[in-house]
């Protein structure tokens, strides 16, 4: 698989590693003690598994040395969109 | 303070096999630091660049030259710049003129870099290197890997590449590049001044 790094362009999957789903927003920890607890439960162990594009956080470690936000499709391998996570939008 | 001898990182680079399908020529004596442009100074950062050494510099993976300056576009905001001229405290007085633009961080010491030119050179390149180095000529540059170490390769516009890579890792990238190059002939040239 090679994953197009918008600065470096199209790399070997080895230069990069990957964390896991771009999804999941840290919830804010104030508040009531039990709520803010089922938060973190969601936003630590729940992860989607969806049959279709998917968000991921990719590190190109081994380029840019940048974040990035590859969408794709893991039953197809196919990518669909890749962006540098600093220039993503705040969700 | 006791001052430390100068030693060549390419001290044990050696010729291989016949011929000169590959010439490499290290590059020595040079100052060496990252420029990381600081939040949202980007623009002001070129400019200062421009009033000190005369470059345009680009956002991409790139290499923009001056007299004796060369700046390498290493990630987003962030270049290797390289100086010919090191005994004038290049990286010292880049700090200096790029003070609250952007982190400047010495490498000199740490990275070692060889010119490699020659008429066997893409089809050893492409026996290390993961991505295709002819389309990097003229002017590109590209972080990546050789043989599993992480090298900077970049065109010098005269059809030769250079190749920077960690100092402490110049014997594993020798294995590979004598072992690669042995079959045309590895010839080893003077270094380059």
């Amino acid at each position: 698989m090679r994953i197009p790094c918008p600065y470096c362009g199209s790399r070997d999957v080895s230069e990069f590693s990957y964390l896991g789903d771009a999804a999941p927003q840290r919830p804010d920890p104030s508040g009531d003690a039990s709520s803010v607890e089922a938060a973190f439960f969601d936003y630590v162990y729940l992860r989607d598994n969806p049959a279709g594009p998917h968000r991921g956080l990719w590190y190109h470690g081994a380029g840019c040395r940048n974040w990035l936000v590859v969408r794709r499709n893991p039953s197809t391998h196919e990518i669909l969109e890749v962006a540098l996570a600093a220039k993503e939008p705040a969700a | 303070m006791a001052e430390l001898m100068y030693q060549s990182p390419w001290r044990a680079l050696a010729p291989r096999g016949s011929g000169a399908g590959v010439t490499a020529a290290p590059i020595e004596r040079r100052g060496i630091a990252t420029v990381m442009a600081r939040k949202g100074r980007i623009a002001e950062l070129g400019a200062a660049v421009q009033r000190a050494y005369g470059i345009a510099l680009c956002d991409r993976p790139k290499r923009v030259s001056a007299a004796s300056v060369t700046f390498l576009g290493i990630g987003p905001g962030r270049w290797l710049a390289i100086s010919q001229r090191p005994e004038l405290g290049f990286v010292a007085v880049l700090a200096a003129q790029l003070d609250g633009l952007a982190s400047v961080v010495d490498q000199s010491d740490g990275l070692a870099l060889l010119q490699l030119s020659g008429p066997a050179l893409q089809s050893v390149l492409e026996k290390g290197f993961q991505i295709d180095c002819a389309a990097l000529a003229p002017d590109g540059c590209a972080v990546t890997s050789v043989h599993h170490i992480g090298a900077t390769i970049w065109a010098t516009g005269d059809g030769g590449f250079a190749v920077a890579v960690a100092r402490s890792l110049v014997g594993g990238f020798l294995h590979w590049l004598e072992t690669s190059a042995a079959a045309g002939g590895l010839a080893v040239a003077p270094d380059r001044g």
